[in-house]
């Protein structure tokens, strides 16, 4: 049996809460929690839930339609989609790269140590395989 | 003035005073989530400052309270308005009072807070979680079950109409001068109310709450009941059946005591219903504890944190329009009854 999906959002993050329902889902997605065929809420359903404008969720979903992820329907909300795993490109390596770097460097910056890092991203890839 | 119907209507005022303070203190403390409207840890509600805040403001409920019995005995005596508008400015006066004692009990507990954490923003962001697969009413059947009561109603009407050999002209006109009993209007405007209720829940308000899908339940519960009372009148007028004023009052009471019951139901029930994620710690959003301002928030109507029923959302501009219509309302009732 899966887990029942969450969608869990920080008032207090300094991260905005379109970037957050954004990563939020696509974690998701990426486990299998969320499935092809799944139903999510209608954005305005989504927003009068959480407390914000149906626009900052609309975004969101249109992000993650971007992506392949999502079907949007209209009054309908989403439909979570089948999705083939792109082909490996150098450049979303090189972009990939440079984002886990800043990532590592505000952790080391904040007192994470190395050891925890390297812990806490082998724990992280192994969830995500499995 | 000695009279025992005039002690009755005494009495009964200052039961009503009773009750008002009663419902007041027994929905500061109902819900498990808030203390006096504010999100509080569950140690807070066992220290002496909680319990000391709540024993004041249970005192100044007793000063409300006496006040408005006060208000009422002198209004009685010492002016000419009727029995009725002498309780309601009672009524008014408490409700005053004991709004400004919860704004008083609301900041209390908000500075406790302060001292006790030192850092009241960690109370106001907690995370918010919703489950997104959760199984939810579908729309359209809920639309078709409040919408099929007036068809009911009206169909139930034309059958009685249909099986009296009466004319439309004179089954209208028979209607017209009151034949038909105060029922049908009390029915009619249930079905009304009922479907706005309805209407603000489904698409102005957090529906998906599970306050929200309990009141849109007692909605359509309401609307079929509406329209029972408006076939069960009408039909008195082809049928040519009797209906004695014992009779009216006796199904005006059950009536009454059927949505009283209703109403308690709810009161019992919302103690047990968590908010919707989104009003946990939102302290922030509720000024004084009772009017939510929440620019950010595109609904209108927003669930009571204690208790159940529905507030507005004033950072919107068609909440003070509601407000002011209401208030107008009120105010032409009041000076109609004072002109008369």
């Amino acid at each position: 049996m899966r887990p029942e999906p969450n969608l869990v959002i920080d008032p207090a993050s300094p991260v905005p809460v379109y970037r957050q329902v954004v990563d939020n889902l696509r974690s998701l997605l990426v486990e299998g929690v969320l499935q092809a065929g799944d139903s999510l809420p209608t954005v305005r359903e989504l927003g009068m839930e959480l407390g914000v404008h149906f626009n900052t969720i609309a975004e969101a979903y249109r992000q993650l339609a971007a992506e392949g992820w999502l079907e949007l329907k209209r009054r309908r909300g989403a439909v979570v989609m089948a999705r083939s795993t792109p082909v490996e490109q150098a450049e979303v390596v090189e972009q990939f790269q440079r984002n886990l770097r800043q990532l590592v460097a505000q952790g080391r910056a904040d007192g994470v140590s190395n050891k925890t890092i390297t812990r806490k991203l082998k724990q992280m890839m192994e969830e995500l395989s499995a | 003035m000695s009279s025992p119907w005039h002690w009755g209507m005494d009495l009964g005022a200052v039961a009503t005073y009773g009750a008002v303070a009663g419902l007041n203190a027994y929905t500061s403390r109902m819900n498990a989530f808030f203390f006096f409207s504010k999100t509080v840890p569950e140690e807070f509600r066992s220290t002496d400052e909680a319990r000391t805040i709540e024993r004041r403001y249970r005192q100044e409920l007793l000063w409300a309270f006496a006040v408005a019995v006060g208000l009422y005995l002198l209004l009685k005596m010492a002016s000419p308005f009727s029995w009725l508008l002498c309780l309601c400015a009672g009524i008014m006066a408490q409700t005053l009072a004991a709004s400004v004692a919860f704004a008083r009990a609301n900041g209390q507990v908000g500075h406790a807070l302060r001292r006790m954490t030192n850092d009241s923003e960690s109370l106001v962001t907690q995370p918010v979680s919703i489950p997104l697969l959760e199984q939810r009413s579908t729309a359209k059947h809920s639309v078709l079950w409040i919408l099929l009561a007036p068809v009911a109603g009206l169909l139930g009407v034309y059958v009685a109409f249909a099986g009296s050999h009466m004319g439309l002209g004179e089954f209208l006109q028979a209607m017209s001068q009151s034949r038909a009993d105060g029922m049908l209007g009390l029915g009619v405007g249930m079905e009304f109310g009922a479907i706005l209720l309805f209407l603000q829940l489904k698409y102005f308000s957090r529906s998906r709450s599970e306050m929200g899908r309990f009141t849109l339940e007692g909605a359509r519960w309401v609307v079929w009941l509406g329209a029972l009372a408006a076939i069960l009148s009408a039909t008195t007028v082809p049928l040519h059946w009797m209906v004695t004023s014992q009779i009216r009052i006796g199904v005006l009471c059950a009536l009454l005591a059927v949505i009283a019951t209703r109403i308690l139901y709810a009161y019992a029930r919302s103690s047990r219903f968590a908010p919707p994620a989104a009003e946990r710690g939102g302290d922030a959003f509720w000024r004084w504890g009772m009017f939510y301002y929440n620019p950010t928030d595109p609904s209108v109507f927003i669930q009571h944190r204690c208790g159940p029923g529905y507030t507005l959302n004033f950072a919107r501009a068609v909440s003070w329009v509601l407000a002011l219509a209401l208030l107008a309302d009120l105010g032409f009732v009041l000076c109609r009854h004072l002109w008369r």
